[in-house]
C-alpha cells in the first residue's frame, strides 16, 4: 500500500495532535466493529471465526488430545499449548509466520495455568491443545505486510473460551485407596483414561460466569494480545492500515484476567519495504509511551474480554448445522 | 456389539438417508462482499467449503497475461485442521502433489466453463478454502467456485454441479457419500454442465465393475441436477434481495 | 502458455478436416491402436516399450528397507519419471510428469494391482520397496497409456531375490522386545531361482482424445455452445503427438481383463456426453483383452527363451518313471 506524501503528513499531523483525530473518528481506545461466531466446526472441540469490517478475517480451532509427561522431565520444554498459523500467500518458513507462531506460543505457554489442563486423578496425563490459525486477508496482494494482531488473538480467545473437554469416566482415585503398593501404582497408571462418548457432557475448559468482573483470581481466561500503533506521544488501540503505516512504533502488550503480563514487545509496524528502513527506527520508545500503553490496555481489555465472553455465552451450540453466515 | 452397516437391508444408511438422498445443502454467496469480487460458502452436511474470486485483474506479473484471453489461476488452501481425523501433525503442505494435481483439474474444468476470450489481457484468480471435509471434497470444491464466479459476474456458459455416488456391494448405488461411506466404497466424482448430460469432470480411483458403471453415472447425473436446482434457488433468492436493496437506495 | 512447439493453422486445419472426414494423419483408423511393440531385457525388470513412434523404457528395481512406520504389514512402491528436458518441449502443459506419475500410481497402486503385503518380509522390520524408473526415449503422444503398460509389465517381468530368515534370539532369553533380531539372508540370482512379484491382475488405461466437428483451429468459439445439433464429438483412440497438441479433452479409462474398471479420469476440457463415455469404456474392453494377450505371450515367449539354455532334464530330481514298453 502506497501512500502520497501528502496522505501521510495528514495522517501524521492529526494524529500526533494533543487530541488526536483518527481517520474513521474513532476514539483511542475503541475497536473497530467485528463480526463474530463460535462453534461452527463440528471436529473440533473449540472454533471460532472473527471478521474485521475491512474484510480481513481469521478463523481459529482448538483440538485436544491426550499427552503423557514424565514427571522428571517437567520442565519449560513442555508445551500443552502448540499453534499452528497457516496464512495463504505466505510460506510456513517465513518470517511472519514463525514470529507470530513464537510470540502465541510464548505469551499462551506462559501464562496457562496447566493444572486446568490435568486429567483429575492421573497423575501425568494432560490434554494437549493444539490450535490452527487461518487468517484470510481481504487484498489478494500479499505484499501488503499487514497481519491484524488483534484480529487474531480475539478468535483464539473466543475459539478457547468456547473449547469444551471431554468428560472423564475413568477415575482412578478409589482404586488407589485399595491398593497401597507403590509397584502395583505404576502397573496400575498405565492404564488409559476414558472419557464419555456423550458430547452433551462435556465441560467447557475455561467455566463461563455469569459475573463479567475479572477479580477473581482463580478464574482465569486466555489471554488476549493487544496492538497498539505509536504515534509522536500518543498510542491507539486496534489500528488501521493507514495508522500502522505512519507510526513510530508498535506495542505488543498482552494481557490476561485483569492484569497486564509478559512479554511486552515493541516492533515495527510500517513495514513499507521502499521506505528508507532507517527513518522510523531511529525514533525509539520512551518511558512515557510504556506507561500510557499499559494504562490504556487496562482500561479497555476488560470491557473487551466482557464482549466476547457474550459472544460465546449467546452462541448457539448447534451453530455448526446452520451456515455460520 | 453393534456394527455400523453402511447401507442395511432396510434400506437406510448411517445417519438415515437412503440411497438416492443427498445430505443438508445450504450455501449463500456474496459472503465477503468487500475482499474480493465474488465469493461464495458451501455447506453440504458436514463439508463447508469457501471460495473467493478475485477478477478480472491485472495480471500479477508478464508470464500471466496473455494476448487473446484471461489468465486463470486456482488456489486451493486445506488447512490442517480441516481434516476428518485431525491432528495437527498432519499438514497438507501448499505443494503436495495432491492439491497440485486438484488445482490443475480445476484450472482444466473452468477454463473451458469461463468465458476467457471476454477478458484478454487479464487474471482471474480463485481461492478456495476448505474448513472442513466430511467427505465429496472435490464435489463441493467445484459447486463453491462456480457460485462464486457466478457472484463476481464473470461470463460463464452455465452452472456446473458436482456430486459423488459409490457402489454398494456391487449391487447397490449410493448417492452423496460421507467420509467414512468414501473409505469403503468405490466411488466416483462427477461434474456436469447445467441441466445437460454433459460431463465435464470425471474421476475414479478404486475399482468398479463395468457393469455398474451405467447405473452410477445415471444416477450421478440426476443427483448433480438437483444440486444444481439447489443452487439455482439461492443465487434467484440472494439476486431479489440485491435487487430490493437497489431500488430502495435509489428511492431514497 | 504455449511451450516450444506449436502447430501452425494450416495443419492444425488440415488436420480436423481429415478427422472430420473420419480419418487420421497416418492413415489409422479412427479407433485403431498403434502397434506396440514389447522387448523385454536381459535382467529381469528391464523392459522397452515401443507404441508407434513413441518409446519408453522402465527399469524396476528393488532393496530392503524398513516398512513405514503406520504400515508395518506392507512392502513400498515408487514410481520415478524422468521427461528429458527437450522432450519437455513437446509436451503440451506444464504439469505433464505430475498427472503421468499420479495416473500410473492410481492405477497400480490403489487398484491393489501389485499386492504390497506381499512384498512384507517381517512386520514392522524388513520389507521389500520396489522402485519403477521410466525414461522416455522418443515422445510421439499418449504418454500415459505407453507408461503404464511399461511398468505393469515391468512389474510382471520382474523378479525379486530369494530370502531366508534366519531367527536369533537373545541368550538372556528375556522377553524384551526388540534384544530378538534376525539375519536376512539374500540369495543372487544364480544361487537360488527369484522370485515373481504378486501381481493381483493387470490394469491397462486407454485414452481417448474428444474433438468437435464443427471447430476449425483452437478453442470452442461461442456458436458451437449454442448449436447441439451440428456438434458431433469424434472419439479419438490413441492419440500422435500432433492429434494430441489439438485435442479438447481426453478421457483415461484403466481398466483389467475381469471388466473391472480401476479409474477413470477426465479432467475438464470439452464436456462429453455420459453415452459417449459409456461407449467409449465399451470399446475398451476389447482393446484391454487385446493388450493383455499380447502382454502375456510376450513373457510366456521370454520365459520359454530363458529356459532354452538350462538343462531342465538334469535339475529333475525325480526318478525316471518306467514305463512298460513291453
Amino acid at each position: 500500500m502506497i501512500l502520497s506524501p501528502a496522505e501521510r503528513s495528514y495522517l501524521r499531523d492529526s494524529l500526533s495532535l494533543e487530541t488526536p483525530i483518527r481517520p474513521d473518528s474513532r476514539l483511542v481506545g475503541q475497536f473497530r466493529p467485528i463480526e463474530a461466531v463460535c462453534n461452527f466446526l463440528p471436529n473440533f472441540n473449540g472454533s471460532s471465526r472473527v471478521r474485521l469490517s475491512d474484510g480481513n478475517e481469521c478463523i481459529t480451532s482448538v483440538k485436544s488430545s491426550v499427552v503423557i509427561i514424565s514427571s522428571s522431565s517437567r520442565d519449560d520444554s513442555v508445551n500443552l499449548i502448540d499453534f499452528l498459523f497457516n496464512i495463504p500467500g505466505y510460506r510456513d518458513d517465513s518470517n511472519l509466520v514463525s514470529n507470530l507462531t513464537l510470540t502465541f506460543n510464548k505469551i499462551f505457554n506462559n501464562n496457562f495455568d496447566y493444572s486446568s489442563l490435568k486429567l483429575k486423578n492421573f497423575k501425568n496425563h494432560f490434554f494437549k491443545l493444539s490450535i490452527d490459525i487461518l487468517f484470510i486477508s481481504n487484498s489478494s496482494d500479499i505484499n501488503d505486510n499487514y497481519v491484524p494482531l488483534t484480529l487474531i488473538s480475539f478468535s483464539s480467545y473466543l475459539a478457547l473460551r468456547s473449547t469444551r473437554l471431554p468428560l472423564l469416566i475413568n477415575d482412578l482415585e478409589k482404586d488407589e485407596e485399595d491398593l497401597n503398593i507403590d509397584k502395583i501404582k505404576t502397573q496400575k497408571e498405565v492404564e488409559l483414561p476414558m472419557f464419555s462418548d456423550d458430547w452433551s457432557d462435556s465441560t467447557y475448559l475455561f467455566p463461563t460466569s455469569p459475573s463479567s468482573s475479572t477479580a477473581n483470581a482463580n478464574q482465569r481466561t486466555p489471554p488476549l494480545i493487544f496492538i497498539l500503533a505509536v504515534i509522536d506521544d500518543n498510542l491507539f488501540v486496534d489500528p488501521t492500515i493507514e495508522e500502522q503505516y505512519v507510526s513510530d512504533n508498535g506495542l505488543i502488550v498482552p494481557w490476561c484476567s485483569g492484569n497486564i503480563i509478559n512479554p511486552i514487545e515493541s516492533t515495527k509496524l510500517s513495514r513499507d519495504p521502499n521506505s528508507d528502513s532507517t527513518s522510523s527506527s531511529t525514533v525509539g520508545l520512551n518511558y512515557n509511551h510504556l506507561t500510557k500503553g499499559i494504562s490504556l490496555v487496562k482500561e479497555v481489555a476488560a470491557k473487551v474480554a466482557s464482549a466476547l465472553d457474550n459472544v460465546v455465552n449467546t452462541s448457539d451450540e448447534n451453530e455448526f448445522l446452520n451456515s455460520i453466515f | 456389539m453393534s456394527r455400523q452397516e453402511i447401507y442395511s437391508p432396510e434400506g437406510l444408511r448411517v445417519d438415515g438417508r437412503r440411497w438416492n438422498e443427498i445430505r443438508r445443502l445450504s450455501c449463500k454467496i456474496n459472503t465477503h462482499p468487500i475482499s474480493c469480487d465474488g465469493s461464495s460458502y458451501l455447506q453440504i452436511g458436514n463439508t463447508k467449503v469457501m471460495t473467493m474470486v478475485h477478477g478480472p485483474i491485472e495480471p500479477k506479473n508478464k508470464s500471466s497475461l496473455l494476448q487473446d484471453r484471461a489468465y486463470l489461476t486456482v488456489n486451493l488452501n486445506i488447512p490442517s485442521f480441516s481434516f476428518f481425523n485431525a491432528t495437527t501433525n498432519k499438514k497438507l503442505s501448499k505443494n503436495s502433489k495432491k492439491i497440485l494435481e486438484l488445482q490443475v483439474s480445476l484450472v482444466n474444468i473452468f477454463q473451458d466453463l469461463i468465458i476467457l476470450k471476454n477478458y484478454p489481457r487479464t487474471q482471474i484468480i480463485i481461492n478456495t478454502i476448505v474448513l472442513n471435509q466430511d467427505g465429496s471434497l472435490i464435489s463441493s470444491i467445484i459447486n463453491s467456485i462456480s457460485l462464486a464466479l457466478i457472484d463476481s459476474g464473470i461470463s460463464m456458459y452455465d452452472y456446473i454441479s458436482s456430486v459423488n455416488c459409490g457402489l454398494f456391494n456391487s449391487k447397490f448405488p449410493i448417492l452423496d457419500l460421507n467420509y467414512l461411506e468414501e473409505l469403503d466404497l468405490p466411488f466416483l466424482t462427477i461434474a456436469i454442465i447445467g441441466k445437460s448430460e454433459n460431463v465435464s469432470f470425471l474421476l475414479l480411483e478404486n475399482n468398479l465393475p463395468l457393469d455398474a458403471l451405467e447405473k452410477i453415472l445415471a444416477i450421478s447425473i440426476s443427483g448433480s441436477h438437483r444440486i444444481k436446482d439447489l443452487m439455482d434457488n439461492q443465487v434467484k433468492k440472494s439476486s431479489k434481495l440485491r435487487i430490493k436493496s437497489i431500488n430502495e437506495q435509489s428511492i431514497n | 502458455m504455449v511451450k516450444g512447439v506449436v502447430l501452425s493453422r494450416n495443419e492444425q486445419e488440415f488436420l480436423l478436416q481429415l478427422l472430420a472426414q473420419g480419418k487420421r494423419l497416418d492413415g489409422r483408423e479412427i479407433e485403431q491402436f498403434r502397434d506396440v511393440e514389447i522387448k523385454l531385457g536381459e535382467e529381469y525388470g528391464y523392459v522397452d516399450v515401443k507404441l508407434g513412434r513413441s518409446r519408453v523404457v522402465v527399469r524396476i528395481s528393488s532393496e530392503i528397507v524398513k516398512p513405514f512406520e503406520d504400515r508395518p504389514f506392507e512392502g513400498i512402491f515408487n514410481i520415478n519419471i524422468e521427461l528429458n528436458s527437450n522432450l519437455l518441449l513437446f509436451s503440451s502443459s506444464d504439469n505433464d510428469e505430475l498427472l503421468i506419475q499420479r495416473m500410473i500410481e492410481k492405477s497400480i497402486k490403489r487398484s491393489n494391482s501389485l499386492d504390497l503385503e506381499s512384498l512384507c518380509i517381517i512386520a514392522g522390520k524388513f520389507c521389500w520397496s520396489i522402485k519403477a524408473d521410466l525414461h522416455f526415449i522418443e515422445f510421439d503422444g499418449n504418454f500415459i497409456d505407453i507408461s503404464n503398460l511399461a511398468v505393469i509389465v515391468g512389474l510382471l517381468h520382474f523378479k525379486l531375490n530369494n530370502v531366508t530368515i534366519n531367527n536369533n534370539q537373545n541368550a538372556s532369553g528375556g522377553s524384551n522386545n526388540d534384544q530378538q533380531y534376525a539375519n536376512l539372508i539374500i540369495h543372487p540370482i544364480n544361487e537360488i531361482d527369484p522370485i515373481s512379484l504378486s501381481i493381483l491382475h493387470i490394469p491397462i488405461s486407454i485414452t481417448f482424445s474428444f474433438y468437435t466437428s464443427t471447430s476449425s483451429g483452437g478453442d470452442t468459439g461461442d456458436n458451437d455452445k449454442d448449436n447441439d445439433k451440428d456438434q458431433s464429438v469424434i472419439c479419438l483412440l490413441d492419440a500422435s503427438l500432433k492429434e494430441e497438441m489439438l485435442r479438447q479433452s481426453f478421457l483415461i479409462i484403466t481398466m483389467n481383463k475381469n471388466k473391472e474398471v480401476c479409474q477413470i479420469l477426465k479432467n475438464g476440457g470439452l464436456p462429453i456426453d455420459a453415452l459417449t463415455i459409456l461407449n467409449c469404456c465399451n470399446r475398451a474392453v476389447k482393446i484391454v483383452d487385446e493388450l493383455t494377450e499380447k502382454i502375456k505371450s510376450t513373457l510366456k515367449e521370454d520365459q520359454l527363451r530363458r529356459l532354452e539354455n538350462v538343462p531342465l532334464d538334469e535339475l529333475r530330481a525325480e526318478n525316471a518313471r518306467q514305463t512298460n514298453e513291453l
